[in-house]
């Protein structure tokens, strides 16, 4: 067999990895040499048969352990609503100069959720340190970048979005802000008003179950919360449970409309 | 003067991280096969090679940031399966391996066996557990996963012309050993009759 057309070569003419030249030159000795072919025909011959034998459905038989392990996601239970609650007013709070402790309306896994709690507070906190380095932008993203922010968090929730027209509530577009909750990305959208401070309209991911608004008062906020289509959605702000309803609604009816 | 810090761009990283994740979990399910096969060629066995996998996936999901959207995930994860497996030998190291199971035992497919006898698959199937890690591996993710040299390089760490003698070295042995346990199993046959 010519020195150059060893096994090494052999091998790599069965896999496909030589180049135009070193092909013709392979081809060209095959030709001639009896022995070299028998030897590829073995080689293409044992590589079927490997590929028979070690299939990918002789691995199916998943281990639940694995299976597991790719379902240890993030919860993202009822819990992570209150937490969503004491996070968007804690923003109001900073913004209104307001520093104050949270109370929270414990659920019935509230037992269960103490620990959670004690993870959202340090969250929080983290959040606010954030917010304070923002000095007196309440935004992150001003409100002329619509088309921006409609687009980036489009992509983020994995669903085109729009943000609400709420000029019929007296209200105006301000800018939007960006949060990560339990992991996932949380879009926080501001709008200012002749008089009364700023509200804020935020969106997240949910549960697949559909919750109606339940609005609750907290620190002389209300926030309303409801849940949608794999969505979870707030406003907060210092508002009547009246407003709370009307903003909730145009949300509810233009957020997800494109 | 040092950039400004940029609490947005931080932000977006994060979420960005959190999606990643998100998709490398995703992915796991539909690649746990091709990497418990992997697995059981470096480990030796399909229940160590399932212990491998479970510990290399963790690591995956703690690490998800050094892996580049865009680039290809079973790579990733075959690379680190096998760092899994260098660090978990070094400390191992005068581990006696059991036998490969036979995988075709733990899960059937008729379909597949109708077209290739099921005694000449047992029999390849035995004889690569048999042949080293090193030409098990290679063949594995060359022969069976359809990696280029290169890639099968960079997985295991090794340069591409081990490779290509691995590769080419393991092939030829396998093919001997099979057609001489294929001719003894003939041999019985002609004498049981």
């Amino acid at each position: 067999m010519n020195q150059r057309i060893d096994d090494i070569m052999l091998a790599a003419y069965v896999d496909g990895e030589l180049n135009p030249h070193q092909l013709r030159e392979i081809e060209q000795a095959l030709a001639h040499d009896a022995e070299a072919r028998l030897k590829v025909r073995r080689m293409r011959e044992v590589s079927g048969l490997l590929r028979a034998a070690c299939a990918e459905s002789h691995f199916q038989d998943i281990p639940d352990r694995l299976v597991e392990l790719v379902h240890r996601r993030p919860r993202r239970k009822i819990r992570s609503w209150a937490k969503w609650a004491i996070a968007a007013i804690l923003l109001m709070a900073a913004y209104m100069g307001t520093a104050f402790l949270l109370e929270t309306r414990r659920d019935s896994e509230a037992n269960a959720a103490t620990e959670d709690l004690q993870a959202m507070m340090e969250e929080i906190a983290e959040y606010h340190l954030v917010y304070a380095r923002q000095g007196e932008h309440l935004a992150e993203i001003a409100a002329d970048r619509r088309g921006e922010i409609e687009a980036w968090f489009g992509s983020l929730m994995n669903r085109r979005l729009r943000i609400p027209d709420l000029s019929a509530q007296n209200l105006t577009f301000a800018g939007a802000r960006l949060l990560v909750l339990e992991g996932n990305p949380a879009a926080q959208l501001f709008y200012s008003r002749d008089q009364g401070e700023p509200i804020a309209v935020c969106v997240t991911f949910g549960t697949p179950e559909k919750i109606p608004l339940n609005i609750a008062r907290h620190r002389g906020l209300s926030v309303g919360l409801w849940s949608d289509d794999g969505y979870l959605h707030v406003v907060v702000g210092a508002l009547t449970e009246e407003d709370v309803r009307q903003i909730a609604g145009v949300v509810d009816k233009t957020l997800w409309t494109l | 003067m040092p950039p400004s810090r940029c609490p947005e761009g931080g932000l977006r990283r994060e979420v960005e991280s959190a999606m990643v994740k998100d998709y490398v979990r995703d992915a796991l399910v539909p690649l746990y096969p091709r990497l418990r096969r992997f697995a059981a060629s470096l480990a030796g066995s399909v229940v160590e090679g399932d212990d491998l996998v479970q510990r290399a996936c963790e690591r995956a999901l703690s690490r998800t940031s050094q892996w580049q959207p865009g680039t290809r995930l079973d790579s990733w994860l075959y690379r680190i399966i096998q760092n899994t497996w260098n660090d978990e030998r070094r400390s191992i190291k005068a581990r006696n391996q059991a036998p490969i199971e036979d995988a075709r035992d733990l899960v059937g497919d008729d379909g597949e066996r109708r077209v290739v006898a099921r005694l000449t698959l047992d029999t390849v199937y035995r004889e690569l557990c048999n042949l080293s890690e090193e030409q098990r591996s290679v063949l594995t993710l060359v022969c069976v996963d359809g990696f280029s040299y290169r890639e099968v390089a960079e997985i295991l760490g090794i340069p591409v012309g081990t490779v290509m003698s691995r590769i080419a070295r393991g092939r030829l042995i396998l093919a001997d050993r099979v057609e001489k346990a294929n001719a003894c199993s003939a041999d019985n046959i002609l004498k049981l009759r």
